[in-house]
């Protein structure tokens, strides 16, 4: 089964590389969407059905965190699998983070765990 | 003498390069001539403020976009701007990784949006900063130099934050 996904990022350097991961990790692909912020990503959702959104942390507009909150409090997307992937050290913040459903994946990061937390959070086998 | 943070720069620059862009630091570099160098900024803020700068040859721009984005000779190469949005994603990277390296992974930083710099000089508020740490890494296409400051006195930046070392 293919999954559409969306992938927000401020960084189109960044927004490329994911893909390209996921390409690369035999991830079966449907539509993909790119968003650079977080009103981007819930624009984007609105707009099309997605399966998976992987978000950045920091970005202009509405970073990361706020945009996860606005898609948990939407019944529509309560479950929606989220992963953020950022630089981001502190595990302060990432526990913040798991606790509204998210999981996270440091950069840099490599195909196989991409491939492994897909097949986590979806189910889908890559 | 070297000390945390040059350690920590160098260790964390030296992964980021391999991971990330496919390539392999070879050692120290001391280029002094950086003419026509290209520079990345970025700031963060936190339990302490300080920032980091990225200095690399520009013979490197082309390969490190290449590499990242993985594009072949049917992709065509890299446009200007993919070369700097490389650049700035690298030192994006290096930063968030070199943070909880030197103060602990409990503490929260925000880490704001890297830009390109006009020239190769530091801005204005950490020109007289004496830099918090350095290093200098040759590659097999170039140099690149790291450079950061820090709001605080070095070692409060690291003892006084319970950092694991």
């Amino acid at each position: 089964m293919a999954i559409n996904v969306l992938v927000v990022d401020d960084s189109g350097v960044v927004r490329t590389m994911i893909i390209r991961t996921l390409k690369l990790a035999g991830v079966p692909l449907g539509e993909v969407y790119q968003a650079a912020n977080g009103q981007e990503g819930l624009d984007a959702l609105d707009k099309n059905w997605v399966d998976l959104v992987f978000a950045d942390i920091n970005m202009p507009v509405m970073n990361g965190q706020e945009m996860i909150g606005h898609i948990r409090k939407n019944p529509a997307w309560a479950d929606l699998p989220i992963i953020v992937v950022s630089t981001e050290g502190s595990q302060t913040r990432i526990e913040q983070l798991e606790q509204k459903g998210a999981t996270f994946i440091h950069k840099p990061f490599a195909p196989e765990m991409i491939r492994q937390i897909v097949q986590s959070v979806t189910g889908v086998q890559a | 003498m070297s000390n945390l943070w040059d350690d920590e720069l160098a260790a964390v620059a030296s992964e980021t390069f391999e991971t990330l862009a496919f390539m392999c630091p070879m050692g120290p570099d001391e280029t002094s001539d950086k003419s026509g160098a290209v520079s990345a900024w970025i700031t963060f803020a936190g339990p302490f403020g300080g920032a980091i700068k990225l200095l690399v040859a520009p013979e490197m721009l082309t390969e490190l976009a290449t590499n990242m984005l993985g594009l072949d000779d049917e992709s065509g190469p890299p446009t200007r701007e993919q070369q700097l949005d490389a650049l700035k994603e690298l030192l994006n990277v290096i930063c968030g990784n070199l943070l909880p390296r030197v103060a602990g992974s409990e503490a929260v930083f925000n880490v704001a949006a890297p830009t390109i710099l006009a020239d190769t000089s530091v801005p204005q508020n950490y020109a007289s900063a004496e830099p918090a740490g350095q290093v200098g890494l040759l590659l097999d296409t170039g140099w690149a130099h790291l450079t950061a400051y820090s709001d605080q006195p070095v070692a409060q930046t690291t003892s006084a934050l319970g950092a694991g070392f």
